[in-house]
């Protein structure tokens, strides 16, 4: 979950042969409420529905090309808009701390080291505000070693 | 702390991470005990909960991908062995990075509060007014948090 400014407020982890909409109900077990932006995949199925707003996570997500229902054009714009911002943090998040594959031996380091990837990342940006450095830049910590 | 623009070296990077992560500690209000920031049985600990902890993030921060490339380099490494003389062997300093998984968590939410990043729900200054369509209904229908099958509230 990427704050507006770019840090990583907190972590989901769903095994990677699920579906990604286990992915949101896995937020029903968090303390995490507002709103979701997910791609055709994030559709709830009707019994979390009700679960899902009591929660008080509210989901807009497009639509599949076979479906009949559409989007209006004010969410299909909102959708447009937001995804490529997410989808550029996540790709940042895989390339610069290796997050798409994560080298380990067991569960437990698994865990261990995603978090550190987390906090690394956080820190990156902490630092580079303090160094006035540009935001998302890491560069300049690998030439230093 | 280096200022603006300064090319870092290693030293400066350490010093510079080991500095940031004291700052998270205080604002997590987390404090070492006899070298330990989880509590736990035993005797003090030979190196000190954080410096593992900044090593950790280290090799994160450095892009190391495995553990094995990281602590090889580590050990190779003149400056780092001279920062931190005593060390852990490999498989020791990777259980003793799990061990720390929960305090990796609330650092991490440190860091956003350092940096005054507010915790979901996030305001935001797009109106998101609507919901997403329903999955039943006219193709050209739009759907409102009316709909019998709105699967989420308008907010």
């Amino acid at each position: 979950m990427f704050t507006p400014g770019g840090r990583i407020a907190f972590v989901l982890q769903v095994p990677g042969n699920r579906h990604d909409v286990q992915g949101l109900y896995g937020l029903l077990k968090t303390t995490f409420h507002g709103h979701l932006l997910g791609d055709n995949a994030y559709w709830p199925k009707a019994t979390k529905r009700e679960a899902l707003a009591r929660h008080g996570i509210t989901v807009t997500a497009a639509t599949r090309s076979n479906w009949k229902a559409r989007n209006t054009a004010e969410d299909k714009a909102l959708l447009k808009r937001w995804r490529g911002k997410v989808e550029r943090r996540i790709g940042l998040l895989d390339r610069q701390f290796h997050a798409g594959r994560t080298l380990c031996r067991s569960r437990r380091h698994y865990e261990a080291r995603r978090w550190a990837k987390v906090l690394s990342h956080d820190l990156s940006r902490h630092l580079n505000r303090k160094l006035r450095r540009p935001a998302e830049s890491v560069a300049h910590f690998w030439l230093a070693a | 702390m280096p200022t603006i623009r300064e090319t870092l070296d290693l030293e400066d990077l350490v010093i510079t991470v080991y500095a940031a992560l004291d700052d998270a500690l205080a604002e997590a209000d987390l404090v070492t005990r006899d070298g330990k920031l989880v509590p736990r049985p035993g005797p003090a600990p030979e190196v000190d909960d954080r410096e593992v902890l900044c090593l950790t993030v280290l090799q994160e921060l450095l892009g190391f991908e495995s553990d094995h490339g990281f602590y090889q380099w580590f050990e190779s490494n003149a400056v780092l062995r001279q920062l931190f003389p005593r060390r852990l062997t490999r498989p020791n300093w990777a259980d003793r990075r799990a061990l720390l998984t929960p305090l990796l968590e609330r650092l991490s939410e440190a860091f956003c509060a350092l940096d005054g990043e507010e915790s979901p729900p996030f305001s935001s200054s797009t109106r998101i007014r609507s919901t997403s369509a329903a999955r039943s209904g006219p193709a050209t229908r739009s759907v409102s948090a009316d709909s019998p099958n709105a699967a989420i509230a308008r907010r």
